[in-house]
This record gives structure tokens, sequence and C-alpha cells, in this order.
């Protein structure tokens, strides 16, 4: 477990989402598929909504992620909240690295940003 | 009655899009679409994806200041947004090492903020107002609501909202029902970026080039791709095989798998273009467009509509979008959000809110007409400021006492060749100029398409132009029997207009497309594009009337019913939004006229020294 205070992102992947990626491993739990499954009939799914499509947006986001983990049954993941919050209030207090006016965005940021 | 209520009795409410890309703001009063404007447009930086605040403050302004203001709606969930991101970070974990900090920086910094970055926009008896809306929800309100119809499928496709790429839903008066999804990491739309990236042109932008590009080659690749990298099913559902796509764990869209099945590695983007890249394009093309026919049928099958509404980057591919009309006959009518791509969010966002949360009828038109008021929907300016920016240039301009006699000289103007800046009434919204921030010309005019490329325009030549039509002879000159008001559809020049191309040894060779180019490929030579098709946009009195005057004008002069029409700016720029801007941009490029509301200011009256402005211009290409 990695210090709470001025927790680092790399920090964080290395001692807490390598780890958990190692756990879900040994559980079989994967978030999402990687390739076809010929065994399927249709790759439609059900629409995953944390609030149904609209919700008032409250104070932390960070508490309804919280709380969609729990309503949804996820058991790892509410376990990091707390890191999670810790590396949120890090990033906020190293003035964050953000889509400033003129920083370039890279050429391909569409999943991650 | 309360004072956000206003004299109207009805709602203000502001949509957001941003912290990612296309950031946009829109503003929506009852259920009516009342203001919407890209934030690119006011800070001049392409794609700007920071919060939009000037184009906030605008809206603003539009709905009679902020005190007005009842809600606010951001087009995402950052919370579930956040819940991908880490997802994946876990599930790619341990080779997200070096793409995780940067994203976590991004969401857990910016975004997940976003709800008090709005607040404070509220005045603070209404500072709870603050709705995030899903983003295929966005996507899909801003496609349904301003539409025509009272009930209609709705599909969204695009790169990726929190999990959703693709999402099917059946609109239904006020409601949205979504029925069913395809989730991250497989998405038509970054699979079709994946190919744009491949032939060395820009993710997020160079897709419209990659789709241009396509009509020059073959789709010989098709079977390799949709054996190795894409199971696409009869039901239009799908997944990618991931190993040939790198945005799971880098900045780069392929993998060197991706590059070994396509036979070559990523184009250099300062390098020429040659046979190999034209089929790829070419064959992505032709999977996206066997992709999306499969599951528009899905969507109307399901919702037993005739009708469809599009959105998502996506609905910005006008070929696919053709093929839909022209292949799928159970498709009656259709109707594509002008702005698809994140910036119509903002607008969907708002009427989401409006039509759900406060409990809003829809657009008056419904079951007539749309909503979306010919996407006029920016900022316009009076005589005032285009005298003013005139006079701060200094430039000789010519002013008419009445619309009439302007649009008169204008097209005349047009009629003898000259190619024209246009700037008149409210910027387009979307990223597609319609007549009021255009550069238009006569389409006949045989070296059209290279010198408007690179003398005006300053892109690549091979690039096409679009016509704009009066709406009354579309059905003569392309085969197209709807409205494509939006320049949204692509459709053949009909037969009796076509010319030979001698194509002779451009596949087993040379690759050179200025020996195609060269060729009149129709009687309107700067508007067909390699393979016959054209991008149209059809204009009506009811729309824009100026424009239609200025159209059915050239079309009495000359016989000819058709102009081209491309943006208003040049390469890497946003289109012009304000007076000093076309100024500008008039300046520095080779238009000859600036159509200037009721100015006229030729090129060829200014000084040596303003004249010599030419070519100066610089942006970072696109």
């Amino acid at each position: 477990m990695p210090q709470i205070e001025n927790i680092t992102p790399e920090a964080f992947h290395a001692d807490l989402l390598v780890p958990l990626k190692r756990a879900n491993m040994r559980r079989g739990t994967q978030y999402f598929t990687l390739e076809a499954d010929p065994a399927m009939a249709s790759y439609w799914q059900q629409p995953a909504s944390r609030s149904g499509g609209i919700a008032r947006a409250e104070a932390s986001a960070l508490d309804d992620l919280a709380a969609f983990w729990q309503a949804s049954g996820e058991v790892m993941l509410p376990r990091i909240i707390e890191e999670l919050r810790a590396l949120q209030a890090s990033i906020l207090a190293n003035r964050p690295v953000l889509l400033d006016k003129g920083t370039p965005v890279s050429d391909f940021v569409y999943p991650l940003y | 009655m309360s004072e956000s209520l206003g004299a109207t009795g009805l709602p203000a409410i502001v949509g957001v899009s941003g912290l990612y890309h296309d950031s946009a703001a829109a503003a929506v009063v009852g259920g009516e679409v009342i203001a919407a404007v890209q934030e690119e447009r006011f800070t001049r930086r392409k794609h700007d994806p920071n919060l939009p605040e000037r184009a906030l403050a605008w809206c603003l302004e539009q709905i009679g200041g902020r005190e007005r203001l009842e809600a606010i709606a951001f087009y995402e969930d950052p919370a579930l947004s956040m819940d991908r991101v880490l997802r994946n970070a876990v599930e790619m974990a341990p080779g997200s090492a070096a793409s995780w900090p940067a994203a976590a920086r991004s969401q857990l910094g910016q975004k997940l903020l976003i709800g008090d970055a709005l607040r404070r926009y509220l005045p603070a008896e209404r500072s709870g107002n603050v709705f995030v809306v899903d983003h295929h929800v966005s996507h899909a309100a801003s496609a349904f609501y301003p539409s025509p119809f009272a009930e209609a499928a709705v599909v969204v496709a695009d790169g990726i909202g929190e999990w959703a790429s693709t999402t099917v839903a059946h609109g239904k008066g006020s409601l949205i029902e979504t029925l069913s999804e395809i989730r991250y990491p497989h998405s038509l739309g970054l699979f079709y970026s994946a190919f744009t990236y491949h032939c060395g042109l820009k993710v997020n932008s160079g897709e419209y080039k990659l789709m241009g590009l396509a009509p020059y080659g073959q789709p010989r690749y098709v079977d390799r791709i949709m054996d190795r990298m894409i199971d696409l099913r009869e039901d239009g559902s799908y997944r990618l095989n991931t190993e040939f796509f790198g945005w799971l764990t880098s900045d780069r869209a392929t993998t060197a798998a991706f590059e070994a099945v396509m036979g070559c590695p990523r184009r250099d983007p300062e390098s020429m273009l040659t046979i190999e890249y034209m089929d790829i394009a070419a064959s992505a093309q032709a999977v996206i467009d066997e992709a999306m026919l499969r599951i528009v049928r899905t969507a109307l099958a399901r919702t037993g509509s005739g009708n469809l509404c599009l959105a998502g980057g996506v609905a910005l591919n006008c070929v696919t979008n053709g093929k839909l009309i022209k292949r799928l006959p159970e498709l009656k009518r259709i109707w594509i959000q002008p702005a698809a791509g994140d910036a119509g969010g903002a607008l969907g966002a708002a009427l989401h809110v409006a039509h759900t949360a406060y409990g809003q009828a829809r657009h008056a038109g419904v079951g007539q007409r749309d909503g979306q008021k010919g996407s006029l929907l920016g900022p316009s300016y009076g005589e005032a400021a285009v005298a003013a920016a005139i006079d701060a240039a200094g430039l000789v301009a010519h002013h008419f006492d009445s619309t009439e006699a302007c649009v008169a000289r204008t097209a005349e103007a047009l009629a003898a060749g000259l190619i024209i800046g246009r700037f008149e009434g409210a910027m387009e919204f979307g990223p597609r100029a319609l007549g009021n921030r255009s550069i238009l010309a006569d389409p006949r005019r045989l070296d059209g398409q290279a010198y408007i490329n690179l003398r005006v325009k300053f892109r690549e030549s091979w690039r096409p132009f679009a016509p704009v039509v009066l709406a009354d002879h579309s059905s003569t000159y392309f085969d197209l029997d709807d409205e494509s008001p939006y320049m949204l559809l692509v459709a053949d020049v009909r037969e009796a207009f076509r010319r030979p191309v001698d194509w002779g040894d451009f596949r087993e060779g040379s690759a050179d497309m200025f020996k195609v180019l060269g060729q009149p490929r129709s009687t309107l030579p700067s508007i067909t594009h390699v393979d016959y098709s054209a991008r149209i946009q059809t204009v009506d009195a009811e729309r824009n009337p100026p424009f239609h005057a200025l159209l059915s004008r050239f079309h009495a002069l000359t016989g000819c019913p058709i102009l081209i029409n491309t943006s208003f700016n040049v390469r890497g720029e946003p289109i012009v939004c304000d007076p000093e801007d076309a100024v500008r941009c008039f300046l520095n490029t080779g238009i000859d006229v600036l159509a200037f509301g009721n100015h006229l200011v030729f090129k060829s009256e200014q000084s040596e020294a303003i004249r010599l402005m030419e070519g100066k211009m610089e942006f970072a290409p696109d």
C-alpha cells in the first residue's frame, strides 16, 4: 500500500492498479473483452448508465463514482476510493497538467482523456 | 413568475461540451434552440478543447443574462468516464503505466470538477441545477429533438462516450429510450480514426480527408480487415480485435500488428500519397459503410420506424449517409444533426434537460420541419461592425443601400468567375459553412478545385469541394431526391452531366492525382469528385432567404443553379467568426471579393500594399 499523502499517478499505478489487475486475474474478473467471441450471437448490450441518462452534478464526482460502484456490486474498486481521493488531492495541489490553452492535444487522445 | 422564466415563462437552459475536443455551448429556451457556438470560433484555436468560457458567455447574453439561466447541462457523465479510464488502466496493467499519469491528471483534475466549474455560471439560488447527461444521450437528443419527426429510430456512433461507442435508441414525442449499445474498447469511430492515422492524416480532423481520399482507391483490403480486425455481425453489432489498435495503452492509434496486416508502415504525413494508402482509405470507407448499413437496418427493425436520426462523429461521414438512403428501402426519411460531433453534444444536453427535467414541449415544427433553424445559431454582426472592420483595415468598399442590389452585384461577380468570401448574418453551428461564412465560386470553372485549394485554402489540391444547389433543382443534377440542407449527404452527379475520365496508368504506378484532377469530370468539374460523387447542400428560401436569393440570382444570370461552397477559412484555421476574422482571411488569401453585409470589397481595387498581404497567414496545418 502506498503512502496516501502526496501519492503520484505513477505510484498509484504501480502500487494499486497493477496488484488489482493481478487480483482480478486470480478471481477471473475481466472488465471488458479484447477480442471477438464466436460463441456470442450478438454483441449488442443493454445500456450501461450510472444515472439512466441524466443526473444532477453533485459536489464530488468521486462520491458519485463510489456510490455507483456500490450500487452495481463492484467489490474491488471501492477498496481504492480513498487512495483515488488522495491522488486527486495531490494532482490538484500540484497544479494539474490539463488541456490548458495552447497545450497541444495528443494525436490520439480519445479514450483516456 | 420566477425571474428565471422571464417574460416567456419558459426555462432557459445552457448546454456545454468540452474538456476533450470541440468545446461548445448552446442555449435552449423551452424546447426551442436559441443559440449555439463552438469555442474555437472565438479563441481561433481549431477544435479548442477547453471549457468554453467565451461561448458560454455569449449564450448567456442570448438568453438575456445570467439571471435568466435556470439550469446548465454538461454533455457527459464525468464519474462514468472516470470509471472507464480506471478500469482500462487496471485491465491493461502493467502496459497502461505510460498512459495512466496523463489520463489521471486529466480526469481527476478538471473533468471531475466540472460540476463546480459550471455552478458558478448559475444564480446562487439555482446553483443546484447543474446536470450531467450521458454522452450518447446528449448526441441522441441533439439528433432527435430538433428533427422534424414525432417518432424515429436514433443511431449514435462516435469514438467513445463514457462507455458507449455505438447506441441504438427510439425517440418518441419528448422521450428517448436507449435500446442497446456497443461499448469500449470496441468503437467504429476509433476504428476509422486508426485508418486516418495510418494514412498519415491527423486524428480528430483528418477523418474527413480520409473520406475524400477513398474515391481515388479501390477497396481491396476489405476482406483482410473484416477477417482480422473487426467481427461485424449481421445485426450490426461488432467487436474489434484490439491486438491491432493502440489506444488501450498508448497515444498511438495502431500497433505493429496493424502495419503488418496492411503491409505498409504508417505514412509519413509529409510524403506523397501512394496508391496503397488510397486503397486503404477506400477499404476503411467500405467497412464503415457496411457496418452503418447493418446498424441502421437493425435500428429501423427494432423500432419499427421508417425515420432515422443520426449523430456522433461517424454521422459526419456523408458518403456513408448517402449510401444509407440508397441501399435501405425501409429508410423513408433521415435527419442528421449538423453538429454531429462533440460540439453538438452541448445542444443535445440542453435539450435533454429541457424535455426530461423541465417537461418542455418539442419545437413547433414537429411533423413538418426541423427545429435547427438552418443551423444559423451563432453570432451575427450588424452593419456598423462590418463598416468598422472595413475602416480599420483601410479598405475601399462599395456600399449598397439595398440588399437586393448587393446580391445582384455579388451574383454578377460570381458569374464573371470571381471567388467570393461571403460574411452574412448568423454564423453556422457545426463544422460546415452553409452560406453565411462561406467561400463561393462558379462550379463550372475548369481549374476551380486546384485553384481554390492552393491559392485560397492553402490545402491539399486533391480535396473535393461541395456544391450548394437550389433545392428545386437538386434532383436534376444529382441522384438525390431528399433535401440536404446541412451538407451531410453525398450523391452522384447524374449521368447526363458526366464526362469520361481517363485514369491511364494511375493504378499501375504513377498515382498522379493531378492527371485525374486536370480532367473535367462533368460540366460542373469543381464540385464533381473523381468517382462522380458530390457532397450536396440544398438551399431553400425558408432556412436562409438571403443565400437563396443570391443563388437564384446567379441561376438567372448563368442558367446554373449551383455554386461551390467551402468554408471561409484557410487550412488549420477555424471558420471566420467576426468581421475582423473575415477581413484578415480575405486579405491573406486569393479571394477576389469580400461580400460583407451590404458592402462589397474587391481585391483588385485595394492598394498594392494591401494586395501584397496575400499568403502571409500562418496556421498549423490540420
